[in-house]
């Protein structure tokens, strides 16, 4: 089985970049942008991550509007909202517009973990239901 | 008006400098209260008894006058005719008789006799000529041959048909007063003058006689002003009449008082063809005794109504200065809640800031700390690797419970999402009274539950509210001691709300405590105490709030603690 890879959007790079090294650790391909707009230059230059990770508030496009364009450019994205703010019903406005979960920070490595794995196996099936009808 | 523009102008001031502090406020209202009252009710009051009473006076002394009048009249009608009637007799007997035989002593003699078979009271009868020389005399005195030519009631009488004279002594040195009868023309040779004495003490007979009321003093006054006959308050013949008569015709004075202050009536009149003023004076009314029982009932009643007035007026004030006081406490409890209502936003909402801003480098810290413990764990074994693993462990442990706090802070502040169902409330505690039951079975600690199961539901969020009655309840356990209480009532209240009360048997709290009971971090609770955050209650004050409810406590040191959490049986509940 191939590593999953994930794509962490955060602007706090000192933690996107300590979670993202605990991650590869755990032999996640992990690919780490500090802005919205940098994770869709990405998404557009052809990467696939099988779950994206997306902070809420961030300087310019927020994560909200960040799932919308990502799932514009990759229907089967799957994302997991890692927040530290207070409001949960941006968190629960995210789950509507198709994330996968959400998870308040700081954050269990264990739970991510465990949330990360359910979001790439949901993105397999969903890609493999989408290869099925193609075909 | 300035005592109602001081009631609309009142205020109140707490500040020690200010006019009035609360209580001297209530007094100073209550007695401008009274006042007002005192002035719309007890004056007029007062005003119309006066003018009843003045109006029944009035009535009295009218009546009285009207009797005294109708007696000063009748008195003077027979006083008059008394005297005529002895002219007129003089006359007609003189007349009977010719010149000649009125200056002859036997024929005299004769007419004294007759005259005094009627007039018993005329003392002595002269006949006199137009010198004034006295040619024939009748009586106990030897006044024949005298010449009364210059005797004042001689000259007044001469000219006269008739005349009476005032009182004086004269000749016989005893009081006395003349009456005479003329014929002919003055100062020619058939001019004659009868003449009859009457001892004064006469009139005051004949005053006792015709007064048959013995309320009244009847007397005479010469038009000198001087008493010409014995009376009961004035004193003898001779005294001065205090009260002014020179106006006197048929005159009736009201408005004196003697010296018992009881009311004296004087009626006058001059009487006819003589020199004397009839005097009619009664003390007190005609019905006097009425009157004096009339104005003791109409001082009874009316002190009565004024003090039942007053009573009433005074009961009246109290209950409506009670019920402003009532009021402006309850404006200050709503104030004050309001106040510390909007603390806990403001409070919450710091908190709620400072826990976003914690939780970004705490979340750093809690990577970097992760990665050091996966490096670690990822490792060969290297010295200290152990030693490594505890301390990461260690500052893991620290930095969930950071987590835990900025989480519960952010708990406290959020808008939560809620699931808006109809529920039993009673089905909640049930639910909320299982998860501790075992605890408190543990502890030896009953827990009463007295539920009114007739409660309508309630538009709530099940979980919230289990929350709510969770974290008072692990209060009030941590609260009591082995073999304590808590009790969970539940009740209907006015209008459409749910009321529960949980009441525990432990300490209390102090009063100073239950004002910062709400606040976050406010913990009476020992430091090490896993629970011992000063969250719950906070939490705990925003959820009811949220729930449309509401949450106070009442609690003395030493009788336990009560809490009362009311839900509205409708609740705008933002899902």
């Amino acid at each position: 089985m191939s590593a999953i890879e994930i794509l962490l959007v955060d602007d706090e790079i000192e933690f996107a970049e300590t979670l993202a090294e605990r991650l590869r650790l755990r032999s996640f391909k992990v690919t780490v942008v500090s802005r919205a707009d940098e994770a869709l230059t990405v998404l557009d230059a052809g990467l696939r991550p099988d779950v994206v990770l997306l902070d809420i508030k961030m300087p310019g496009l927020n994560g909200l509007d960040a799932l919308g364009e990502i799932k514009l450019r990759d229907p089967d994205a799957e994302a997991i909202f890692l927040t530290g703010h207070s409001v949960a019903s941006s968190s629960i406005e995210g789950m509507k517009r198709g994330a996968f979960d959400y998870l308040m920070k700081p954050i269990d490595i264990a739970e991510l973990i465990s949330k990360i794995e359910q979001a790439a196996e949901k993105r397999k099936e969903k890609s493999g239901g989408a290869d099925g009808q193609s075909v | 008006m300035k005592l109602l523009s001081r009631i609309r102008g009142f205020t109140m001031s707490d500040e020690p400098g200010g006019s009035l502090n609360r209580r001297q406020g209530y007094a100073y209202l209550q007695r401008l209260f009274v006042a007002a009252a005192f002035i719309a009710v007890v004056l007029p009051l007062v005003v119309i008894t006066l003018l009843g009473f003045f109006q029944y006076r009035s009535l009295f002394e009218r009546d009285t006058s009207d009797k005294l009048r109708l007696d000063t009249q009748s008195a003077k009608q027979s006083f008059e005719f008394h005297i005529q009637e002895t002219l007129s007799t003089m006359d007609v007997v003189a007349q009977g008789y010719s010149y000649g035989e009125l200056f002859d002593q036997s024929k005299l003699d004769t007419l004294f006799i007759r005259l005094r078979n009627e007039y018993w009271w005329v003392v002595d009868l002269g006949t006199l000529d137009s010198s004034g020389v006295q040619r024939a005399y009748v009586g106990p005195y030897l006044f024949q041959g005298i010449n009364y030519s210059d005797q004042e009631w001689f000259q007044n009488a001469y000219s006269r048909k008739t005349y009476v004279s005032d009182i004086f002594t004269g000749y016989r040195g005893v009081p006395h007063f003349v009456v005479t009868v003329t014929s002919g023309a003055p100062g020619t040779d058939r001019y004659w003058m009868l003449r009859a004495s009457i001892d004064s003490e006469h009139l005051s007979n004949y005053i006792t006689t015709i007064n048959t009321d013995d309320s009244i003093d009847m007397f005479l006054v010469g038009v000198d002003g001087t008493m010409r006959t014995q009376s009961r308050n004035h004193g003898k013949i001779g005294d001065v009449y205090s009260v002014d008569l020179s106006t006197a015709g048929n005159n009736i004075a009201l408005g004196q008082r003697d010296e018992q202050g009881s009311p004296v009536i004087v009626a006058s009149t001059k009487l006819e063809g003589m020199p004397w003023i009839l005097v009619l004076e009664r003390r007190g009314y005609v019905y006097g005794d009425t009157w004096n029982q009339f104005q003791m009932q109409f001082i009874a009643i009316v002190v009565a109504c004024a003090l039942l007035a007053l009573y009433i007026m005074f009961r009246v004030t109290r209950a409506m200065v009670s019920m402003i006081k009532r009021a402006d406490e309850r404006r200050d409890e709503m104030l004050a809640e309001a106040q510390h209502t909007a603390k806990l936003a403001s409070v919450g909402q710091l908190a709620a800031g400072v826990a976003h801003e914690i939780n970004n480098p705490l979340a750093i810290i809690n990577e970097k700390i992760g990665l050091i413990r996966d490096l670690t764990e990822y490792s060969e074994d290297f010295p200290q690797r152990d030693r490594f693993l505890v301390l990461t462990d260690g500052a893991a442990s620290a930095v969930k419970r950071c987590k835990d706090i900025t989480h519960r802070l952010l708990g406290f502040a959020r808008r939560m999402e809620v699931e808006k169902e109809k529920l039993h409330i009673n089905d909640v505690i049930r639910e909320v009274v299982s998860f501790v039951e075992k605890e408190a079975l543990y502890r030896d600690i009953k827990l009463d539950l007295v539920l009114d199961d007739t409660l309508p539901r309630i538009e709530s969020d099940r979980g919230h509210l289990q929350q709510i009655f969770l974290n008072i309840l692990n209060n009030a356990l941590d609260a009591v001691e082995k073999n304590g209480t808590v009790t969970i009532a539940t009740m209907a209240k006015k209008p459409r709300t749910v009321r529960t009360i949980i009441t525990d048997t432990g300490p209390g709290i102090p009063q100073n405590v239950i004002k910062h009971i709400f606040e976050p971090f406010f913990t009476t609770k020992i430091k090490n105490e896993a629970s011992g955050t000063g969250l719950g209650l906070s939490i705990t004050y925003g959820i009811v709030k949220k729930l449309c409810g509401h949450i106070s406590v009442e609690s003395s040191p030493g009788e336990g603690a009560k809490f009362i959490i009311d839900f509205p049986i409708e609740c705008d509940l933002e899902e």
